[in-house]
C-alpha cells in the first residue's frame, strides 16, 4: 500500500508530512513510559521482522498481490507508540534504500500504516481484548482480528488523502473507495492470519515480551506492567 | 538471547530466501490505480537508480543482498533510535 510520488498533491503530502513528524515525536515521548533495556533489542528485531515480512507479496486476486503491513503485529509486541516508531522506521528504510514508497509521500505512508495501522490498530485490539475477558489465550485471536480490520482502515487513509489531494480530477471517488475497501479486506485476511500465527508463536515461547498481553513483563518484574 | 537469535535467523531467512517466491503482481493500491486510470500519475522515484532499488529486481543474488541489507538497516536503525530514546529518558530522569 506504499503510495508513490505523484498520486497525491503537494499540499496534502506536506500536511501528512507534518502530521507524521508530530506523530513520531508524540510516539517517542509516549514510549518513554515503558522504555526498558529489554525493549530496545526487541523493537529493533520487530522492525527487521516487519521489513522482511513486507517483502513477501502474496497473491490475493488474479493480477493483484498484498503483503503484511505489520502495524498491529508491532503494536501488540512492543506497544502502540513503539510500534508506530517501528513501522515508521521500516517505511523510511524502504523509501530511502529500496525506492519503495515515494519520498514526498513518506508522510502519507507513515500516517496510513504507522499512525492508523499501528496506533489505530492497537486501539481496536484493546477494545476486542477487553470485550471478552482479558485472558492471555485471547491475545493471538484478538490481534489477528484487529490486524484484519487495520488494513482496510489504513486503505481508508489513502482514500481520504486521495479525496483531498488526488492529482486527477476525473476519477470517481466512490469507485476508488469501494475498490480499496474490497481489495484491502481480502489482504486483511492475510494480515490477520499472519499476525495471529506470529503473535501465537511469541506467546508460546516468550509471553513476557508481548506488550499487549497480561503476561507482559513476567511475574518477576511487575513494575513493567504499570 | 535465544529468542532474539532465533527471531533474527527467521527474519533473515524470510527476507533472503522466502522473498524469492513472493508474488510480483501489483499490490492493492497499484491495482486500483491501474483499474481507476490514475496509475500514470505516479512519478519515477528519485532514487530509482540506487543499487538496492526495487529490492534487487529480477536477480536472485541481488534480492538476497537486498533482503539482508534491509534487515540489517532496519535492525540497526531500530536499535539506534530506541537506544537513544532510552538514553534520553535516563538522562531526563537524572
Amino acid at each position: 500500500m506504499h503510495i508513490p510520488d505523484g498520486f497525491i498533491g503537494p499540499g496534502v503530502s506536506v500536511a501528512a508530512g507534518i502530521t507524521a513528524l508530530g506523530g513520531f515525536g508524540v510516539a517517542l515521548r509516549k514510549t518513554h513510559g515503558y522504555l526498558t533495556d529489554r525493549l530496545v533489542p526487541m523493537a529493533a528485531l520487530v522492525a527487521a521482522f516487519v521489513f522482511a515480512a513486507q517483502m513477501i507479496n502474496f497473491p490475493v486476486l488474479p493480477g493483484m498481490s498484498g503483503h503484511l503491513l505489520g502495524g498491529v503485529l508491532a503494536a501488540v509486541l512492543v506497544g502502540p507508540w513503539a510500534g508506530c516508531i517501528v513501522v515508521s522506521l521500516v517505511l523510511i528504510v524502504q523509501a530511502l534504500l529500496f525506492a519503495d514508497g515515494g519520498l514526498s509521500a513518506l508522510g502519507l505512508n507513515i500516517v496510513n500504516m504507522a499512525l492508523i495501522g499501528a496506533v489505530g490498530g492497537y486501539v481496536i485490539y484493546r477494545a476486542l481484548f477487553r470485550l471478552g475477558g482479558s485472558r492471555a489465550s485471547r491475545v493471538p485471536p484478538c490481534a489477528g482480528l484487529a490486524a484484519l480490520i487495520s488494513v482496510p482502515l489504513a486503505a481508508m487513509g489513502f482514500v481520504l488523502e486521495f479525496a483531498l489531494g488526488g492529482t486527477v480530477e476525473s476519477i470517481s471517488l466512490g469507485s476508488v473507495f469501494w475498490a480499496m475497501l474490497g481489495a484491502n479486506l481480502l489482504i486483511g485476511v492475510g494480515e490477520g492470519l499472519i499476525t495471529f500465527l506470529v503473535i501465537g508463536a511469541v506467546m508460546r515461547s516468550r509471553s513476557d515480551l508481548v506488550y499487549g498481553s497480561p503476561t507482559f513483563g513476567g511475574a518477576r518484574s511487575e513494575e513493567l506492567v504499570s | 538471547m535465544v529468542f532474539f537469535g532465533v527471531g533474527l535467523l527467521i527474519t533473515v531467512v524470510i527476507a533472503a530466501v522466502v522473498s524469492q517466491f513472493a508474488s510480483t503482481q501489483p499490490d492493492s493500491l497499484m491495482y486500483v490505480a491501474e483499474q481507476g486510470g490514475f496509475v500514470n500519475t505516479a512519478e519515477a522515484h528519485a532514487l530509482d537508480q540506487s543499487p538496492l532499488a526495487g529490492y534487487g529486481g529480477d536477480s536472485e543474488s541481488r534480492r538476497v543482498v537486498a533482503g539482508v541489507a534491509g534487515v540489517l538497516a532496519t535492525l540497526g536503525l531500530g536499535y539506534l533510535v530506541f537506544f537513544l530514546a532510552k538514553a534520553g529518558k535516563t538522562r531526563a530522569e537524572g
